[in-house]
């Protein structure tokens, strides 16, 4: 356990000495140099950490006597946060890399603050990351959680002057305090008299199967859902990943997010067996969270907002992974409970892989084109083949496509789906039914969207004058690491599935031959994936064989020789009659910024002047549960502005009247 | 396994015809003659030994997509149970890998689609993506409720159980096993799910492979507007390997029909007839069906798409309602 508090205290470290030497420009490469070797240094203690305790060895724990008011924290790394460290540890070093050499890309007056203090608010984060993962003291893991989130508020607004960044910190930092004090809600409520804020004491009051048990499991599970980005909870997500630094957004849609699962999925851990309508609740939820996820991405044109959007709905697909194996453990039906849990740590991994490449090179056309509006792009494949081909891998394995891993992790979670039959009860198996189709809708709707963004950004003629460049090494290393990572989890999923053994055994599965039946599902459906890749590869080379003479020709405009670009279908175009048929989920607004001709006289028959067309999607479940929640709130709240009377002495005698509360609770309670 | 791979291969092969037959039937229903049955081989081996064109905006993905869609179908029919028997290759979810193949094709041939930089293809990439995310639920919602009902979760295990799992005519006689599927079906469960997978199965055939009513595939540019419209630019070696493994998709849901009417259980000959009975049967009807109605307005594909999706709730229906007996 020390290695790993010397690992945070080095991530920590580096940090602060980035900070000190950030400065001129030659100063910045020192201040990433230290950044950079700081994080290496951690991922690496923390990885040899966590190979330990996923493979074969027992957890490390460790107390520490912090003294009052924390008192003995018990730190403890068991195989279920060794699976989320290392996975936070990877992705962090990949984006540590990945934003220094965006950092050393862009002018550096553009930035808000020196580089080396994002360096260090960075590594803060990471550090911050690592110990909440191992902290067991409710009091103790909720400083640090909120030490998290105020570390990510600093590095999101990242080039000067621009509005939009703040207003999405703001809302990522106000999110976040909500989910916090949910959490604390649900700690303090869980809590037997007289206890430390343990977890381990939390168990008890989690796995009644009452309903102030199920009630209390649905508390955690909001307060960790808002982190996880789970409809209705996402509005952070969608903003503070849309503008972040692409670096950033990697981190947050591949580790914080992370955060949030792993909060879900230690709660599962400390019930036990929860009650069906628990279970239930996290499927329901996640469904929703998954299909209005991909359709908003649907929406979209902005690479980074479907991206965006894209992390939401796959933190739905893990929610249905996490449901599926709780209403298994409910119904008593064992190796439902082992897929769906597999599938969901499975996902998990793969969403940081894969979402990791398509945010880095989204980045990378950013950075070179200076746009991420799809509808301006087109034909970058020619200009950025490694991006344009690790997005395409990475586009395979986010729809699920064999023989990438998505694939594998997705039909776990079908097979797990296909296994609620019992005669027990018949709602389960209609549920079963009902979930398997969402999911397939789902993925329909996946393909459909990465169709979109790389067909349009990546394919046919450029739009604009806007050309691609091919990153740096530096930034393309990440995105063909990567993408060939996600290759590999496809095709020997196996080895993936060593590694979420333990972590399994962590979140109560008892059968160990059951995780070996699951490990030989993966098993056989990825010899398939391989067939395909086998079968393609083979009939690509009799092509190649039976193409002698290849003649090259403009694109047949079907009679018409005078086509331009712009009559490319857009991605607008594109998902048009998705949208127009999905229109009563989402309030769609259209603007003719100039009024039609026929309004206007002397523009009949043929419009002289420009017009402009524009329409605007809104987010339909943030506007009706969120917004209009807030309203509700601000009303309530506002009868009692006049306690902010604005008088300093007030509010002294304001803190003197709840001392005085306190006091009288404390000497009331000590005598009863 | 050796006689799977025949019949894979026989498969494969009578997937041509079945392109053949519904031309042929298409041509008499309207007082024509009609090419050969087995014209669609010979164009498939003439596209092969042409020449091709290729468009100057292309990149290498438009040159991969053709090879991806064949291979994607050519993998997709290893775990379809073909006349009454196992399949090539069948595992527990291989119809989720089966959709999933077939999805993987699609994903590329769109994308292949989209590469060269056309208003056309643009538009019919819109529509396909569209469409076929409609057709999914339908077909997972049947296939799910078939593995609930019948406890099995591959094809050949689902199949296996069809109409019922008591009766074994594999050592009977020709008429003896026919007659025998005849009675087992007639006091069969799953008659009712049966019925409505089959109706879904030939709506999904309509969409996958964008026929009537949803697109008029003999038409090119000004009336097509899905399939064929994505394909213009396509020729030599690449538009056979996208037209075989069109007609080898419909062929594959065709056998997913005949699977849920011909036995597991049947003698071997009698298999292999029944199933080349039904695919020609689906062949004429998919002909009849071309020849006798008008395409639908693009505006109403989804409301028969959505349409499957609600015979396959009936299913799900009955699924529930078993349960609860």
């Amino acid at each position: 356990m020390h290695v790993y508090f010397i690992t945070v205290a080095v991530a920590v470290t580096g940090g602060l000495l980035a900070a000190i030497f950030s400065g001129k420009a030659d100063e910045n490469r020192l201040a990433a140099g230290i950044s950079v070797l700081a994080v290496a240094v951690a991922a690496a203690g923390v990885l040899q950490q966590c190979v330990g305790v996923l493979f074969g060895g027992d957890a490390i724990s460790a107390t520490v006597d912090l003294g009052p008011p924390l008192g003995r924290l018990r730190c403890e790394l068991d195989a279920l946060s060794a699976i989320f460290a290392a996975l936070t540890s990877i992705t962090a070093l990949v984006s540590i890399i990945y934003i220094t050499a965006y950092i050393s890309g862009m002018p550096k007056t553009s930035l808000t603050m020196p580089a080396g203090k994002h360096y260090m608010f960075f590594n803060f984060t990471v550090a911050s990351m690592l110990l909440v993962l191992v902290l067991r003291n409710a009091l103790a893991f909720l400083v640090v959680w909120e030490i998290m989130a105020l570390c990510i508020f600093f590095l999101i607004p990242f080039e000067r002057g621009k509005l939009r960044p703040m207003s999405g910190a703001v809302n990522f930092l106000v999110t976040m305090h909500v989910g916090a004090v949910i959490l604390a809600v649900a700690f303090v409520l869980a809590a037997p008299p007289g206890a430390d804020m343990d977890f381990s004491e939390f168990s008890a009051a989690l796995s009644s199967e009452t309903t102030s048990g199920t009630i209390l499991f649905l508390l955690f599970f909001i307060g960790f859902a808002f982190k996880a980005g789970l409809m209705p909870f996402h509005s952070w997500a969608v903003r503070a990943e849309t503008e972040a630094p692409r670096g950033v957004s990697g981190l947050l849609s591949g580790a914080a997010v992370n955060m949030g699962i792993y909060g879900i999925l230690r709660t599962v851990a400390l019930t036990g067996t929860a009650a069906p309508f628990s279970g239930y609740a996290v499927l329901c939820i996640s469904m929703i969270c998954a299909v209005f996820g991909i359709l908003y991405a649907l929406l979209q044109n902005d690479m980074r907002r479907i991206l965006a959007y894209s992390t939401i709905e796959n933190a739905g697909i893990i929610g249905i992974g996490i449901g599926v194996g709780m209403l298994g453990r409910s119904y008593g039906l064992p190796l439902m409970e082992v897929l769906g849990l597999a599938g969901a740590l499975f996902h998990a991994i793969n969403h940081s892989l894969f979402k990791g490449v398509l945010f880095y090179a989204a980045g990378a056309v950013y950075l070179s084109t200076g746009t991420s509006n799809i509808n301006r792009l087109g034909g970058l494949i020619k200009t950025m083949p490694i991006t344009a081909g690790t997005f395409l891998a990475a586009s395979a394995a986010a729809c699920a496509l064999p023989p990438f891993n998505g694939f594998i992790s997705e039909f776990l979670i079908y097979s797990g789906l296909l296994k609620a039959l019992t005669p027990a009860s018949g709602i389960i198996i209609t549920v079963g039914v009902i979930a398997v189709a969402v999911v397939a809708l789902n993925g329909a709707i996946t393909v459909a969207v990465f169709v979109k963004t790389f067909g349009i950004a990546f394919l046919g003629v450029p739009r604009s004058n806007l050309a691609g460049v091919e990153p740096s090494p530096a930034m393309a290393l990440p995105l063909i690491i990567l993408s060939v990572l996600c290759l590999i989890a496809g095709l020997w999923p196996e080895a993936v599935m060593q590694l979420i053994r333990a972590p399994l055994l962590c979140l109560g599965v008892t059968q160990t031959g059951l995780i070996e039946e699951s490990i030989t599902i993966t098993g056989k459906v990825s010899r398939g994936a391989l067939l395909l890749l086998a079968v393609t590869a083979a009939v690509f080379l009799v092509r190649t064989l039976l193409v002698r003479t290849q003649a090259s020709a403009p694109t047949w405009g079907c009679g018409y020789d005078s086509v331009t670009s712009r009559m490319q279908y857009t991605g607008s175009s594109l998902s048009s009659p998705f949208v127009k048929l999905a229109a009563p989920l989402f309030r769609r607004v259209e603007k003719r910024l100039i009024p039609r001709s026929a309004d206007v006289p002397g523009c009949e028959p043929f419009p002289t002047r420009r017009i402009k067309h524009a329409s605007y999607s809104f987010d339909f479940i943030e506007a009706l549960v969120i917004d209009k929640a807030l309203v509700v709130i601000k009303s309530i709240f506002e009868r009692f502005s006049w306690i902010q009377s604005g008088h300093t002495g007030h509010y002294v005698l304001y803190i003197l009247a709840a001392l005085a509360v306190f006091l009288f609770a404390a000497v009331w309670r000590g005598t009863t | 396994m050796s006689s799977a791979i025949y019949r894979y291969i026989l498969m494969i092969a009578v997937s041509f015809l079945i392109a053949g037959i519904i031309v042929r039937v298409k041509a008499v229903w309207a007082g024509r003659y009609g090419p050969p049955v087995i014209q669609p081989f010979y164009d498939f081996i003439k596209l092969l030994r042409k020449s091709s064109v290729i468009s100057r905006v292309t990149s290498p993905i438009f040159a991969l997509a053709p090879s991806a869609a064949l291979g994607a179908v050519l993998t997709a029919a290893t775990v379809v149970p073909i006349a009454g028997r196992p399949a090539l290759i069948h595992f527990n979810g291989d119809f989720i890998f089966f959709a999933y193949t077939l999805a993987f094709g699609k994903f590329f041939s769109v994308l292949g689609a989209l590469d060269t930089g056309s208003s056309f293809e643009g538009m019919g990439v819109s529509r396909e993506i569209t469409f076929s995310a409609l057709i999914e639920p339908a077909f997972f919602i049947i296939m799910g409720s078939m593995a609930m009902l019948t406890g099995h979760t591959s094809f050949t295990g689902i199949y296996s159980m069809i109409p019922a799992a008591s009766h074994d005519f594999t050592q009977s006689g020709f008429f003896a096993s026919i007659f025998g599927a005849l009675r087992a079906w007639s006091d069969s469960e799953l008659l009712i799910p049966a019925i409505c997978g089959n109706i879904v199965l030939m709506m999904a055939i309509l969409v996958e492979a964008s026929r009537m009513p949803v697109d008029d595939p003999t038409t090119h540019l000004e009336l097509t507007m899905v399939h064929e419209v994505m394909i213009l630019d396509t020729s030599g070696p690449d538009l056979g390997f996208i037209t075989a493994a069109n007609t080898i998709k419909i062929t594959l849901l065709g056998t997913l029909i005949t699977g849920i009417i011909v036995p597991q259980w049947v003698a071997p000959l009698a298999g292999v007839v029944l199933y080349l009975f039904m695919l020609t049967l689906i062949a004429v009807s998919i002909g009849i069906l071309e020849s006798t109605i008008a395409r639908l307005r693009m505006t109403h594909v989804p409301q028969f798409i959505l349409g499957a999706t609600s015979v396959a709730l009936i299913v799900l229906a009955v699924l529930m309602l078993g349960v609860r007996k």
